[in-house]
């Protein structure tokens, strides 16, 4: 479909721009390093608490931020705030929709070619709309977290720069595969976004991993490796996005079907709504398949994984810029969780071992009582029950 | 349309004065008396205001996803109520929230050293050889184990909406429980954040739970009580503790990956969970339309376990509806307490132990138990 070509030369030039963008800042910030070894009014802290938060944010993005702070209600309303949001843009998609149903007059029977031009126009529209749901590919978040991650890294990664021209060149490959994405073929998506981890691995990915001299020599190696972790993390998010952007195709589809049966119906609030539910639970449905599927369940396992090394060498990174301080690194504090864990472990074992000791000694004491008030009634008056007394009778 | 967006707008508004107003709505609110701490864990005592009183106290295993106030979510919906109102005592276990000093704790520790430790204080407390236990969810799966192992402190047992078969796909967390690289994320993370799961929940059901609920809001939005008790939800549903990284990382491996709990092959520290030793009454309560856990996760119990008395019962609700919808107030809860009452007649083994269990609590609460527990058999 030419439309859905249109819409994958979008997502892609969506991509390189961010690219683009992502590198260009880097490279900025990379230039402004040589000039100050420091951010202007920044700490590194400063910048690497923006790339833990954005890290964080980029997972749990669609959740949100707890947000405590203004109470459950304020919480709470800035869910339907933004869910209410989503509900106009598609009271604007339903607008748009029923000035195209307004073409087809009711008794005509229109050709192939123009429901095809129909849904091709309004198919703009639903993804522009699901675009602002679930967010662009790639989202604000990946956005701010570039943003944050030049901030952050370019001042050890100066070296890396000579390597750019590479990447790109190589992307000299993407036209074929661009190509086939505008003729609609899914997997040349996936294929692009895999070219351009490829291009990375080859090239400042290489970089990056590789050994480094100098006096600050391993903290520069280990801030490269967090930087190679955090550019992989970023591609398998943009892979983990590719589903989504396929599957909102499909279920536009199926919700294009289905706003068929509105054609000549009188525009109420009551079909807006009927609307409404038939494209939230469209797209419920087809999301489950989605969820469900193995391509997904991988590329979910991926980015999950690729979050997590980021994250681990984002630490090691951090206890060294700790290590500096006089603060404990989270590998000494572990330490510390593991003495206190065992220490509870033992005293809980104690106190049940002193427990069974006291129960057993009640019991005892309390038999030797027994036997003790058994032992002076039979001396008071010997065999008046006809029982032994006990043992110490013997 | 535009009559459509102003309603919106205007609703949004209405929103705005009411919501942002309310800091905290209160939840769990049926009396009870803190009578046992450990650590982070804490016991609940609910007591039954009537005279005529099951003899065998039941004590409540939530899950440690999530909070246990869901069962006691508001004074009409409250299965604690319901259970109290038949003469019920309850003894409900709060896990707390695990900070990072917790992150070592394993199923073992929750299962064997603090639900132990917890049956031990009831049991003496109340004076009973053994205690009714109902599991809740994870709460249910660790409730199996613990009647596993400890089988001669559980009179019956009720696991409610209890995963313990995770071979299936019917459920989105049993598939991408599949992919999960749990060593590396708990490595990595410590504690597994609530944020983290609670993620995967919201897209079990993405645009019902992102989108549709919120909007349907704003059709009430006037309705104080309705209101209310969407907050109330809400506050449950987002109140998630962090998971301790090593239950959780034992969880997904040997359960959710390694299905170890049915195959007979999970360890619990060095000692093996074998189900057939589950040999006491066991009530089974499950959801036809649970999509945390599936029905799947739950309908075996009766061919896993060593009881011949297992009761299994399906409802046509869904994972929270268990807990929270009318059919749960009118339909569920009376199943619960009339299965317990039957099986909690007096028994020589209900009855008070001769010698005190010197020392087994380390409970806040004061022991009057075993006098209430005299005057109870009188009555």
């Amino acid at each position: 479909m030419a439309r859905e070509g249109d819409n994958a030369n979008d997502l892609m030039s969506t991509w390189l721009d961010w690219q683009r963008e992502f590198f260009g800042d880097w490279l900025g910030a990379a230039t402004k390093g040589a000039e100050s070894a420091m951010w202007p009014g920044r700490s590194p802290f400063d910048a690497f608490g923006d790339w833990q938060r954005n890290w964080m944010r980029s997972f749990f993005g669609p959740l949100g931020a707890r947000a405590p702070e203004e109470g459950l209600g304020g919480a709470v309303f800035r869910r339907v705030a933004d869910a209410s949001s989503a509900y106009v843009d598609l009271v604007n998609v339903w607008a748009k929709s029923m000035a195209l149903l307004a073409q087809m007059p009711p008794g005509t029977t229109l050709s192939a070619d123009k429901v095809k031009e129909l849904y091709d126009q309004w198919l703009k529209d639903y993804q522009s709309m699901m675009g602002s749901l679930w967010g662009a590919v790639p989202s604000d978040d990946v956005k701010d977290t570039a943003k944050a991650y030049s901030e952050a890294a370019g001042v050890w990664a100066e070296q890396a720069w000579r390597f750019m021209e590479p990447v790109f060149k190589n992307l000299e490959q993407a036209p074929q595969t661009i190509s086939r994405m505008a003729q609609g073929d899914a997997g040349a998506r996936m294929e692009f976004a895999g070219l351009l981890r490829k291009n990375y691995e080859d090239t400042l990915g290489r970089v990056l991993r590789a050994p480094t001299l100098g006096f600050f020599r391993e903290f520069s190696e280990r801030a490269n490796r967090t930087a190679d972790a955090y550019v992989r993390f970023n591609a398998a998010l943009s892979q983990y996005f590719v589903p989504f952007y396929q599957t909102g195709l499909r279920a536009g589809e199926k919700v294009f079907q289905r706003l068929m049966e509105f054609k000549g119906k009188e525009v109420t609030p009551q079909t807006l709504r009927e609307f409404y539910r038939i494209w939230w639970t469209i797209n419920e449905d087809v999301h489950f398949q989605m969820f469900r599927s193995e391509e997904f369940t991988r590329l979910l396992g991926e980015v999950v994984r690729a979050g997590l090394l980021f994250k681990k060498q984002f630490d090691e990174l951090s206890d060294e810029i700790v290590g500096l301080t006089n603060l404990p690194t989270k590998k000494e504090m572990d330490e510390v969780y593991r003495s206190m864990y065992e220490l509870k472990k033992e005293i809980r074992s104690q106190k049940r071992a002193i427990q069974e000791l006291e129960r057993r000694l009640a019991v005892e004491v309390s038999q030797a009582g027994s036997s003790a008030q058994g032992r002076t009634a039979s001396k008071r008056s010997p065999g008046t029950d006809g029982m032994p007394a006990g043992g110490d009778q013997r | 349309m535009l009559e459509e967006s102003a309603r919106i707008q205007q609703r949004l508004l209405k929103g705005q004065a009411n919501l942002l107003q309310i800091k905290d709505v209160d939840t769990g609110t049926t009396p009870r008396e803190l009578v046992y701490k450990q650590d982070k864990v804490e016991v609940y005592h609910y007591r039954p205001e009537g005279r005529d009183v099951v003899p065998v106290p039941l004590v409540v295993v939530y899950a440690l996803v999530n909070r246990q106030y869901m069962m006691d979510i508001q004074q009409d919906r409250s299965l604690f109520k319901k259970m109290l109102d038949r003469g019920i005592e309850l003894y409900v276990v709060d896990w707390g929230y695990p900070s990072k000093a917790d992150k070592y704790l394993s199923m073992e520790d929750y299962i064997a050293g603090y639900m132990n430790d917890v049956v031990d204080f009831v049991r003496d407390r109340a004076g009973v050889d053994k205690v009714n236990v109902l599991g809740v969810c994870q709460g249910g799966t660790f409730s199996l184990i613990y009647s596993a192992l400890f089988p001669e402190k559980v009179r019956n047992l009720v696991l409610m909406v209890a995963p313990v078969d995770f071979d299936t796909r019917d459920g989105l967390l049993n598939v991408w429980a599949q992919v999960l690289d749990a060593d590396l994320m708990v490595d990595v993370l410590g504690n597994i954040p609530g944020e983290f799961m609670n993620l995967g929940f919201l897209w079990l059901r993405p645009f019902q739970l992102i989108l549709d609920k919120y909007v349907g809001l704003l059709d009430n939005i006037d309705d104080p009580a309705i209101v209310q008790n969407f907050l109330r939800m809400e506050k449950w549903i987002f109140d998630s503790p962090d998971q301790a990284g090593e239950t959780i990382r034992q969880f997904i491996k040997d359960l959710y990956q390694g299905n170890k709990l049915v195959k007979g092959k999970l360890m619990l520290g060095d000692r093996r969970v074998n189900l057939k030793k589950v040999t006491m009454p066991v009530l089974n309560i499950y959801g036809e339309q649970d999509h945390l856990v599936p029905p799947h996760c739950s309908s075996c119990v009766d061919e896993l376990v060593g009881s011949r008395d297992v009761t299994t019962r399906a409802f046509p609700l869904g994972h929270i509806g268990m807990y929270v919808s009318s059919r749960a107030q009118t339909d569920l809860a009376p199943t619960v307490a009339d299965w317990l009452i039957t099986r909690s007649a007096a028994s020589p083994e209900t009855e008070r132990t001769a010698a005190p269990r010197q020392g087994a609590a380390q409970g806040t609460g004061k022991r009057t138990r075993r006098t209430k527990r005299s005057t109870r058999n009188e009555s």
